[in-house]
């Protein structure tokens, strides 16, 4: 009988090994670790700092690392700063403690942009020279690579509804940040050149990435197995939430009448379409408030899409409706990174060549027949879409 | 801080021993997730560790002491759940291969169930001898004692574990 069961047993141990994303997810974290302490003495930011101000940096970052507290300080600190080293490396431990390779990798992306940012901020205060110029550049190309890398990983695995969404978080930032460069090259003529160098980089970047996404989005309904109903609805959820994140707001309910109903949706009127149990569980559809403010083209793009994505989940085209609602999370992701840097840096960031069509996506009239009074809609506050109720009124 | 080298052979050992040691953790705690949180703790503490200057002469060794450790204060920490909770909702087989027999999955938990019936004692040389493959000698390094001492609760491991599959 014994025997039996250390035969059992070596079976059962043979089974047993880390999945090799486990097993790579824990060996990114324990690399970025062991990268923290390396942080502080890259050459670029150390021989900018007196040794005092390097042990002050290490304390402060050793309690970063211990869990005791961050610095917000050096959160809006640029390289040249003091604790710009502190930033870093709390970023480092940051990303070492992100749980799971989604959350690392939307991590990284954001510290791309922060990467951007600081390089906006310097070329438009006169300060990005070469050295600081080299520095950002080779920082954002390691950020750069490891959400790229991340991306190709889920489309190999034909995870293509996270690869998409991830794509269209990091295009935002590219975008916008291929403009607000643009803008700034064409106003620096001294420093322009280390501008150019990065918006080069930049470019590059947000082609391979706008080419991923729609390469994904082409994709997010082969996986038979996941919900896309679900998916979609999750997703018009997110492009809500970004909306009014950006400063758009959903705060006029009034709806248009039927018969008014032509959109870019399509010709037809969607909701036509519709069997009337299916109308009956549809929540009312919020006309969107069009903001008329400086920077509401990008803003105005992005209510069009989820209005388009609402319209196409009624009627239950999940892969247009996830599509559109992913293109609003980008383009609303990109209006607030515009309005920010707009604010912070007080520049006008040039349109771009896709902006000259605004009249149309300035006017949306896409509409649904009301269905029957559903307090639950007002329950997302501000008129955006409500997750919850939808799920309930799918059960 | 370390050296380059010792990144290296860190990084080395890291891909070396960590299935190992989430097989270790997975037969002492019964849980993958568990198991995935003690092997990134084990290679962290260590990491901060060598990162001190500390040398290691036998960095297998150590590992397992470490994911020891860790798993004794968890233990310490609070009380064990039954094998089904612990089990539940992972599949208990975390191959979890889609082929793999339900007769066989049957079996499997019985084996895991005898396991865990054992104290702690007796269960970490048992998992040490007989799903890690270390030598008595090896055990006995990694638990601090003689590999007399280590022989004596191997002899009584199996004699429990023999008693449970006869029952």
């Amino acid at each position: 009988m014994i025997e039996k069961f250390f035969e059992q047993l070596n079976l059962l141990k043979s089974h047993i090994a880390l999945s090799s994303e486990a097993k790579a997810d824990i060996r990114d974290r324990l690399v970025m670790r062991m990268n923290a302490h390396a942080a502080l003495a890259r050459p670029a930011v150390a021989r900018r700092f007196s040794p005092l101000v390097m042990r002050f940096a290490a304390v402060l970052g050793a309690f970063a690392v211990l869990g005791a507290g961050t610095s917000y300080a050096s959160e809006q600190t640029a390289p040249g700063d003091a604790l710009y080293p502190v930033k870093i490396l709390n970023e480092e431990v940051r990303a070492a403690v992100a749980f799971g390779a989604e959350a690392q990798a939307e991590w990284e992306s954001q510290r791309a942009q922060r990467r951007l940012d600081e390089a906006a901020k310097l070329a438009a205060s006169g300060k990005l020279d070469a050295e600081i110029q080299a520095d950002l550049e080779s920082r954002f190309a390691a950020h750069a690579e490891r959400v790229q890398a991340r991306l190709a990983m889920l489309q190999t695995k034909e995870q293509f509804q996270a690869a998409a969404g991830l794509a269209a978080q990091f295009e935002a930032s590219l975008e916008a940040h291929n403009r607000i460069l643009a803008t700034l090259e064409g106003r620096d003529s001294g420093r322009g050149r280390s501008v150019a160098a990065i918006k080069r980089q930049v470019a590059t970047r947000l082609q391979s990435v706008q080419d991923a996404r729609a390469n994904s989005e082409d994709k997010v309904d082969l996986k038979k197995d996941d919900s896309l109903e679900v998916a979609a609805a999750a997703k018009i959820a997110q492009a809500s939430t970004s909306i009014l994140a950006a400063g758009g707001s959903f705060g006029v309910t009034a709806i248009a009448p039927p018969e008014a109903a032509t959109t870019s949706v399509g010709n037809e009127n969607a909701a036509t379409m519709l069997a009337p149990q299916d109308q009956a569980r549809i929540a009312p559809l919020p006309q969107v408030k069009m903001m008329k403010k400086k920077r509401g083209s990008e803003l105005d793009q992005a209510q069009q899409l989820y209005l388009e994505a609402r319209a196409k989940l009624e009627v239950k085209d999940f892969k247009a409706a996830f599509n559109l609602a992913n293109q609003a999370v980008k383009a609303a992701g990109e209006a607030k990174v515009l309005k920010k840097a707009e604010k912070e840096l007080k520049i006008r960031v040039q349109q771009s060549d896709d902006d000259d069509d605004t009249s149309s996506a300035a006017t949306p009239t896409t509409s649904i027949p009301q269905a029957p009074d559903d307090d639950d809609d007002r329950t997302s506050g501000q008129g955006g879409f409500d997750l919850k109720s939808f799920l309930r009124l799918r059960n | 801080m370390a050296k380059p080298d010792t990144n290296k052979m860190f990084l080395e050992a890291y891909d070396s021993y960590a299935d190992a040691i989430f097989r270790h953790c997975y037969f002492r705690v019964f849980s993958k997730a568990r198991a995935q949180e003690l092997v990134q703790d084990t290679f962290m503490k260590t990491w901060e560790y060598l990162e001190g200057g500390k040398e290691v002469r036998n960095i297998r060794a150590f590992l397992y002491q470490v994911a020891n450790n860790l798993i004794i204060d968890e233990s310490r920490k609070r009380k064990e759940e039954s094998l089904d909770a612990l089990t539940e909702g992972e599949g208990f087989e975390p191959a979890s291969e889609e082929h793999i027999k339900v007769e066989r999955a049957a079996l499997h938990k019985e084996v895991l169930r005898h396991i865990h019936k054992l104290p702690q004692e007796d269960r970490e040389v048992f998992v040490m001898r007989y799903v890690d493959d270390l030598d008595p000698r090896e055990i006995a390094e990694i638990l601090g004692t003689t590999p007399n001492a280590i022989s004596v609760r191997l002899h009584r491991a199996v004699k429990a574990v023999q008693s449970l599959v006869e029952q």
